[in-house]
């Protein structure tokens, strides 16, 4: 590591907000938060402007927190404006003084009690099917509730499964597939704490309920330096505050999940509550409409409290706890005499952590305080009796500060995470028997984001991690490049990603979603490039498209080692890939009666394995192939139609086939390293493979289908009818196939779903 | 509206049920057996193990097997028709391993040919290896009694499967005037040999170790002396096809099927030994220096 390279970049870091601390000497900062006046919740994408008397503008917009800064605006008189679509505007006037920085926190009142499909529009404007920024897709609540889903609350990952380039296993094992990369390789932040495994094994279920949501930035590549530590993909989700007014909340039943959740103040106006607790309630509910065993049950808590400090602080406390067991594959060695299987799945994330929002009296910038524990435990084997256990412990801290200098907002930030990794795996599994390993990681990253007048933005990063117990450190640049002009919009990211702690687990087996996490061996850290390029149109208010191509370059993964042994884990060994794609995406609608989306998706996914074994049976040096999530093509069609009350929401999906392992058959296999006597070796099992996954599975294609109402029932009670078809042709699709006993295991057939909720808004 | 959706729903019907959704996970290739097995110089019947490939995982060990094995001699065209016997193995599974009642002649070449019923047929051949030239060279002594005699045989690229030396002795037992000591070397370091280059090897003959070795071999105490005729050397060689990938036996790889193989029509290998021979005679001076008595004296 070049260390002479790091202190350059800090020493240019202190200059430049050194430099321009000083230049704002005669200009000054307004900013503050704004939330909704009913209840409490941050409201992002307000638009805060702040108007001379000779017309000059100054704005700026709220993020996520509801946070907004306009910087750098000369001393004087303003008008000072908060407008939001479905709010009613406010308007002001403000005067400034030089080196004063002015707090001012904003409750916007909502402009019609009846405007719910006006909210949807505006929820919209920074989020939709088809717009996709540079890899990032924002999805709000508004969003989820588009797609059918068999719970009539709706959750995040059902949502993230219609989006192109994300390929999930179906409606089991609950693993995500993001662009070509392996669901060890996403980050997932939930309030900035880190969760391990948060997508429950019935895939149309995650720890994300849409209801706890307020936006969730999934970036499917390209992301900046505020993320680090994984190669594929961020999916930073940040959810709602409670009610900060009165005491609110909802339960529902359906056939496989029943939720409640509860909200409401603990201090009125100042400090809140919101808990959500959900249920799967399978064995009473989809096991008996379907009348098959669906071994699955799982279950997610959620609690938050969120308080006002001040004008110019906010502390949250968040805590989740989820849970998950089922059997999901095949094991012909371990079968009971009805030829069930009985190797089982277990996993649970704990996570509980605390973020301060704080704005220095003094200093024109955002600070923002984050501190995390999380922890993943992982089981796998005969019931009750697992052969391989797995469990992490992670401690974070982190510092993100925005410095708002002008146009100019520096980001910077420093983080600091003690991680414990230990597996007991039974003697068989990927090298590792025994192991506990305690890894620090300390880092820091800058990325300022220069606007131009011209609609330009660009955010050049730098990420500095460094593992000082594995003596690893790595430099990251990272870049993003936003051009908004008209209805066109251009985007451009890219970056290098590097995965220090690996999830290890044996992709050959979709069955077997155990994952053992450890640190990577030195030298051979998966290291990723990503590039993105994209475009926009929105030629008139309800219609978009968009088109965005990726590339990615793989270097040092590790994937199971090919071998023609039955084994159902295997050893690892180093692979390089690429993923490369593109998605085009259509949305049309508003939300009021009609809001529909396509999308097509064409992706390829290739590693390239050196592997002894298959250099000699092939003659290559490297042998390339396509690994099991490789998908082709995906396309996706959304529909929500809203007639006299009834909402109507329906969703077609279809994918290629994946590729499996085709074989041509079984033998015994004699090595005959020296004069064996035939007569007395029995040889071992094999299955002979020919080249890897050449095979391609049918495609995968399913339509579901929605239809609730809402009715009032009292002042503030509402009761919401659901029903749906999921599967609605009863499509086949395969989950796998076991290639050891011809075994296929199916996707859930077509499955009539009832729902009831009842709320008080 | 309602009616556009509905129109997609149909034809998202239609277009589901003209899907398949079978799979075949087999890839239909003319292959029907393994085979695993080597003729033998040393012995009047050889042995090979036949594995008819599956479609299934489970090996429900048929007493059965739809195959006959034959085995023409290439120099004579005599066919050899192989007997089948159903072995159960240690592990409890069932095979099926046949036996040929036949000597191979070194330097022919052998013909198999695993034949089904319908004619199909894996096939494969291999010719015995031949001896080489050999040379012992005179005894090395590198301290009193520490001595070493190096034998390099010509037309050797691999190592051997097996070394064995024998020392020929007398008087340790009444009732058998003459006994060989066999000491098989161990597959350890260099003591199968080394490659010299110019298709040559040599083997390292530890006089000093084997020593203590024919007292152990021969039951008697370290301080008995008995008398040395002569000392030989046995080298179990395979054929040319037997050399695996990169000359290491790895079976993480060699499992790979296609790796090692030479049967068309099939899997597996089908290979042969033979054994080559040296003797020699120690010097007096040697042969007492290491221990032993010199024939025909006291």
């Amino acid at each position: 590591m070049p260390i002479f390279r790091i202190s350059h970049a800090w020493v240019l870091v202190g200059l430049f907000l050194f430099t321009t601390a000083h230049a704002q000497a005669q200009t000054t900062t307004i900013r503050g938060f704004v939330n909704d006046a009913a209840d409490g919740q941050p409201i992002p994408g307000v638009n805060v402007t702040l108007v001379a008397a000779d017309g000059a503008l100054f704005g700026s917009a709220t993020n996520t927190d509801g946070f907004y800064a306009v910087s750098r605006v000369p001393v004087g008189t303003y008008t000072f404006r908060v407008t939001f679509i479905g709010y009613e505007t406010i308007e002001d006037t403000v005067t400034l003084e030089a080196d004063v920085i002015v707090t001012r926190n904003v409750d916007l009142a909502v402009a019609n009690t009846e405007l719910d499909e006006v909210v949807v529009e505006v929820e919209r404007e920074t989020a939709g099917a088809a717009n996709v920024t540079a890899g990032l897709q924002t999805v709000r609540p508004a969003d989820i509730a588009l797609v059918p889903s068999p719970d009539i609350s709706a959750d995040l990952v059902n949502y993230l499964t219609a989006l192109p380039g994300i390929v999930s296993q179906g409606d089991r094992g609950g693993q995500l597939f993001i662009r070509g990369g392996e669901p060890t390789q996403n980050l997932v932040l939930l309030d900035g704490m880190i969760l391990f495994q948060p997508f429950h094994v019935v895939g149309f279920f995650s720890a994300f309920p849409s209801d706890i949501i307020n936006t969730a930035d999934v970036y499917a590549g390209g992301y900046g330096s505020e993320f680090g530590g994984r190669l594929s993909s961020v999916m930073d989700i940040t959810t709602r505050t409670g009610n900060k007014r009165r005491f609110v909340g909802a339960a529902s039943v359906a056939p496989f999940v029943s939720t409640l959740r509860l909200e409401g103040p603990l201090v009125p106006g100042k400090v809140s509550f919101l808990a959500s607790i959900r249920e799967s309630v399978i064995e009473q509910g989809a096991e008996q409409i379907i009348n098959e065993p669906l071994p699955f049950s799982f279950g997610d808590l959620f609690g938050k409290i969120h308080a006002t400090l001040g004008p110019s602080a906010q502390l949250s406390i968040t805590g989740i706890s989820t849970d998950d067991t089922g059997r999901l594959g095949v094991n012909p060695l371990n079968e009971d005499s009805d030829g069930i299987t009985q190797d089982e799945v277990n996993y649970s994330n704990t996570a509980v952590g605390g973020r301060l929002f704080f704005l220095p009296s003094s200093l024109p910038l955002f600070a923002e305080i984050t501190g995390s524990f999380s922890k993943f435990d992982n089981e796998f084997g005969s019931v009750g009796k697992p052969d391989r256990t797995t469990s992490v412990e992670m401690t974070s801290f982190a510092a993100d500060i925005t410095y708002f200098v002008g146009t100019t907002d520096v980001n910077w930030g420093l983080f600091l995470t003690s991680s414990t990794l230990e597996a007991d795996l039974g003697g068989l599994f990927q090298n590792v028997d025994k192991s506990s390993e305690s890894l620090t990681e300390v880092g820091a990253y800058i990325e300022p984001e220069f606007s131009f007048g011209s609609g330009l933005r660009v955010q050049p990063g730098l990420r500095l991690q460094s593992f000082p117990s594995l003596g690893e450190s790595f430099v990251e640049p990272r870049l993003r490049i936003v051009w908004n002009t008209g209805m066109h919009r251009f985007s451009l990211a890219g970056g290098v990603y590097h995965q220090q702690v690996t999830g290890l687990n044996d992709r050959r087996d979709a069955g077997d979603i155990f994952t053992a996490w450890t640190a990577a061996p030195k030298g051979v850290v998966p290291t990723a490039q990503h590039a993105i390029l994209g475009y926009r149109i929105a030629p008139v208010d309800g219609l978009a498209f968009s088109a965005e191509g990726f590339y990615k370059n793989l270097t040092d993964l590790l994937v199971p080692e090919w071998t023609a042994f039955p084994r159902f884990t295997t050893n690892l060994e180093e692979a390089d890939g690429t993923a490369q794609g593109f998605d085009l995406r259509a949305e049309v609608g508003n939300g009021r009666v009609f809001q529909g989306s396509v999308s097509y998706a064409w992706s390829e996914v290739e590693y390239e394995s050196t592997s002894r074994g298959l250099q000699i049976l092939t003659g290559e040096d490297a042998i390339d192939y396509s690994p099991p999530h490789d998908r082709t093509h995906q396309l996706n069609a959304m529909g929500a139609l809203t007639v006299k009350d009834f909402h109507l929401n329906v969703r077609w999906q279809f994918g290629s086939g994946l590729p499996f392992n085709e074989s041509l058959g079984f033998d015994r296999f004699i090595l005959l390293d020296s004069l064996v006597n035939v007569l007395e070796e029995p040889g071992d099992e094999r299955v002979l493979f020919n080249r890897p996954y050449t095979g391609r599975l049918p495609t995968y294609h399913r339509i579901d289908v929605s239809l609730d109402r809402e009715v009032r029932i009292g002042p503030t009670s509402f009761l919401t009818l659901q029903a749906g078809l999921i599967n609605a042709y009863d499509r086949r699709n395969l989950f796998f196939l076991d290639l050891f006993t011809l075994r296929r295991v199916d996707q859930l057939p077509v499955i009539p779903t009832f729902g009831l909720k009842l709320e008080v808004k | 509206m309602s009616r556009l959706i509905g129109a997609f729903l149909i034809a998202a019907a239609l277009f589901a049920t003209g899907c398949e959704d079978e799979v075949n996970p087999f890839i239909d290739e003319d292959r029907f057996y393994s085979v695993f097995g080597f003729l033998d110089t040393a012995t009047d019947t050889q042995y090979l193990r036949v594995v008819p490939l599956r479609k299934e995982f489970a090996d429900t060990g048929a007493a059965d097997i739809d195959a006959r094995v034959f085995a023409t001699e290439r120099e004579t065209g005599r066919t050899f028709e192989w007997r089948d016997s159903v072995i159960t193995f240690s592990d409890g599974s069932i095979g099926h391993v046949f036996l040929g009642d036949f000597r191979p002649v070194p330097g022919w070449t052998y013909d198999l040919a695993v034949e089904r019923s319908d004619g199909v047929r894996a096939e494969a051949h291999t010719t015995i290896p031949i001896r080489s030239n050999v040379n012992v060279e005179e005894p090395v002594f590198s301290g009193p009694e520490i001595a070493f005699q190096r034998v390099t045989w010509s037309e050797i690229d691999a190592r051997p499967f097996r070394v064995e030396l024998w020392y020929r002795v007398a008087g340790t037992s009444p009732r058998e005037p003459f006994r060989d000591a066999v000491v098989i070397y161990p597959d350890e370091g260099t003591r199968l040999g080394q490659p010299l280059g110019n298709e040559e090897w040599q083997i390292v003959v530890s006089l000093t170790a084997d020593r203590e070795k024919v007292n152990e071999l021969l039951g008697a105490s370290s301080d008995a002396s008995p008398q040395l005729f002569g000392v030989g050397m046995r080298l179990t060689m395979s054929d040319e096809q037997w050399r695996p990938p990169d000359g290491v036996f790895d079976e993480e790889v060699l499992v790979q099927p296609g790796t090692f193989s030479n049967v068309s029509g099939g899997f597996g290998f089908f290979g042969s030994v033979n054994q080559f021979t040296v003797e020699w005679v120690l010097s007096p001076e040697t042969t007492e220096r290491m221990g032993y008595s010199v024939p025909g004296t006291r």
